[in-house]
């Protein structure tokens, strides 16, 4: 299961990263364009065409005033943002994970981050009186929770033992679970179990500027701090020995790591609830393009996971009238992906 | 001692293979069929019933049978209007819901002449367990108006009064055709869309399977989510403004984060938002967009919101008393109900 210390050389499907990271890009821009044409109220460049006469009859004044205008920067505008860089967040945070804890079955949620925020989501919407804007803060605020108190009972029973932590994960996220089927319990089954069980499944639809505003900031620095230091994941990577024998203070290096992607997670998952296998999935996409060395598909897995999850969003918000839960669609595309990648890599250093 | 134990045993053994379920009911005669299909025998007389879900008590309020509720659904014991018209219904005891699952202990602890259950699979399955017990038990369905009155008449036929249906249902088609007479001169396209923000959230809407999406036509108005099948819907933003409302009618359980959604910029654009026709559905009471005899109410109450000049001539208020009334004994008014459906933005 370990990432061997020798494939941080090899290679992947493309020798030169740089081309992979440049056809991605491009194809993520391309990707964001059209996204902005498609959607419930008018598909296509028309609405492009009465947005210009709009501008060419009225001004900039006659724009405020627009529907399709409107449409364009108040809706689809944030929510395409906020899917490319939740998709970015998650994908780049379980590739540090995976790193980290130096298993590819590992996704972001492994420390309690996705079962505390959902929790704090859940408490959010049965609290009848509280207004929803704070059921994203609440979220947030138990996510954190959650990670730390991971942190502080693996610090308790073994300072720096890898296995302590993911087992101290697996305590603080089964706690949060069963605290979380007590909500589900107590809910009220005409109108706030349905509300968490959407929320649990994943949704855009509800995106704002002012979540663009909350969030881009942090999960932008997180990721511009990560692909920074992303060299440091390659020799965390080998294990906490040859780790030290190189110089580098694991334990405070992995607290670094951690800290920021459970942000980075806490952060997607108070936005826009639980995301099931882009974190799993977009790492391994990476690897196989351009092979485990994290100096080069750190970058190709924000890109991806940006991508992914945009298309993924496109698909939830146009396939049907209702607005479909975004985990059904990543878990579906993502799942035989996932199990394509297996077979393709068969041989080589994760069988 | 373990003799014992195995005589105990080997006796209660053999009770059970040669008597098998215990019988009962036996000298009752009445049968009636309930809205599964399924085949009930009743005792002569029904003097304690239990209700497994929430229509199915106001189904029981309507009936006038409120004092024979011996256990109900946890909910309904905190509900205002109950409340009002049976305040002993707080002493009742709780059985559990449909929805977190009924309590059988607390059921068959209670000893009732009949068992108000609902359709889904566990439900039908309750019944036929409850026949082994002895308890009588029927299944009801009020999710739309037909269904509604076949409900109450199986009700009624149960506790062996079936006028009590048919004077809930005479109130339910008076008010119905209130309203029907009103707007039978609408053609189509002079039908307004009406946008309903359910009780989950306020972009998620009630599908053209649904009570709304009947209640919404039966008040001359078109369901924006009427081509959705299924339960309620979540939809984006961007769906409601491409629907743009004429009406938009709000679940009272949302109103607490009803502003915040207004106020979206995207949303003042909707038509019902610019101009001011946003409600919340009445009452402060009992819901009237929920599955029960008060959704005729709710049929009534939309009717003159969206066609204020069909309605003119009609008190709105004296109608819901009278209704109430009937069904209650007592009025809305003197129960210090209020529609309260302005919103203030």
């Amino acid at each position: 299961m370990k990432l061997q210390a020798g494939q941080n050389t090899a290679p992947g499907l493309f020798a030169d990263h740089r081309i992979v990271i440049v056809s991605v890009f491009v194809l993520l821009v391309l990707a964001f364009f059209f996204s902005l044409f498609i959607g419930r109220l008018d598909s296509g460049f028309g609405l492009f065409e009465r947005i210009w006469e709009t501008w060419i009859d009225k001004g900039a004044s006659g724009l405020a005033e627009n529907v399709d205008w409107l449409v364009l920067t108040s809706v689809r505008l944030p929510r395409c943002l906020l899917a490319v860089m939740v998709g970015m967040g998650l994908s780049v945070s379980g590739a540090v994970y995976q790193g980290l804890f130096r298993n590819p079955l590992v996704s972001p949620d492994i420390l309690g981050v996705a079962a505390g925020c959902t929790f704090g989501a859940a408490l959010g919407l049965i609290l009848s009186q509280v207004q929803f804007g704070l059921v994203r803060l609440s979220a947030f605020v138990f996510g954190l929770a959650a990670v730390s108190l991971a942190l502080w009972l693996a610090r308790l029973i073994a300072a720096h033992s890898i296995i302590v932590l993911v087992l101290a994960g697996l305590v603080v996220t089964s706690v949060f679970n069963a605290l979380l089927m007590i909500l589900k319990y107590l809910a009220d089954p005409y109108s706030q179990l349905p509300a968490i069980v959407f929320w649990i499944m994943g949704s855009l639809h509800r995106a704002q500027w002012k979540d663009v505003y909350l969030a881009g900031p942090l999960i932008g620095a997180g990721l511009v701090l990560i692909h920074v230091l992303r060299f440091r994941l390659n020799v965390l990577s080998l294990g906490d020995l040859q780790a030290r024998s190189l110089g580098l203070n694991p334990p405070l290096w992995r607290i670094m790591f951690v800290a920021v992607s459970s942000l980075i997670v806490a952060l997607s998952v108070s936005t826009c609830g639980q995301i099931c296998w882009i974190g799993l999935v977009v790492p391994h996409i990476a690897r196989t393009l351009v092979g485990p060395n994290h100096e080069r598909m750190i970058p190709v897995t924000a890109l991806t996971g940006g991508l992914f999850l945009l298309v993924a969003d496109d698909l939830a918000r146009t396939l049907t009238t209702a607005e479909m839960p975004l985990s059904i669609i990543t878990a579906l595309s993502g799942a035989p992906l996932f199990a394509y990648l297996l077979y393709r890599n068969r041989g080589s250093g994760w069988t | 001692m373990i003799v014992k134990v195995l005589i105990l045993l080997v006796s209660l053994i053999t009770t059970i293979l040669i008597e098998g379920v215990p019988e009962a009911l036996a000298q009752s005669e009445r049968k009636i069929m309930d809205l599964a299909g399924r085949e009930v025998v009743l005792p002569s007389q029904v003097k304690k019933i239990v209700t497994t879900f929430k229509p199915a008590t106001l189904c029981a309020f309507s009936l006038g049978l409120a004092d024979r509720l011996v256990g109900v659904e946890d909910s309904s014991k905190k509900e205002p209007l109950q409340l009002k018209v049976h305040p002993p219904l707080a002493m009742a005891a709780g059985v559990g819901d449909k929805s977190h699952g009924v309590n059988l202990e607390a059921l068959v602890a209670l000893k009732p002449d009949l068992v108000v259950l609902y359709a889904q699979k566990d439900g039908l399955e309750l019944a036929d367990r409850l026949a082994t017990l002895g308890i009588s038990a029927v299944i009801i369905f009020p999710e739309d108006f037909p269904g509604l009155v076949r409900s109450l008449q199986v009700l009624a036929e149960a506790v062996g009064e079936p006028e009590r249906a048919v004077t809930v249902q005479k109130a339910m088609d008076h008010v119905l055709n209130l309203v029907k007479n009103r707007i039978s001169s609408l053609s189509d396209d002079s039908r307004p869309v009406v946008y309903y923000a359910s009780p989950q959230d306020f972009f998620s809407t009630a599908s053209g399977r649904m009570l709304q999406d009947d209640m919404i036509a039966r008040a001359g108005g078109l369901n924006a989510g009427h081509v959705l099948d299924g339960y309620f819907q979540p939809v984006s933003p961007e769906q409601v403004l491409a629907w743009n409302p004429d009406l938009i009618a709000v679940s009272r359980r949302i109103a607490a984060s009803l502003s915040e959604n207004l106020n979206r910029p995207e949303i003042k654009m909707v038509k019902a938002v610019a101009t001011g026709r946003v409600y919340l559905f009445p009452s402060k009471l009992a819901p009237w967009d929920f599955p029960s005899p008060l959704a005729a109410l709710g049929v009534l109450w939309l009717g003159v919101r969206l066609h204020p000049d069909l309605f003119q001539d009609l008190d709105l208020i004296k109608e819901v008393d009278a209704f109430h009334r009937l069904l209650f004994n007592r009025t809305f008014t003197e129960m210090d109900g209020s529609l309260a459906d302005q919103v203030t933005p």
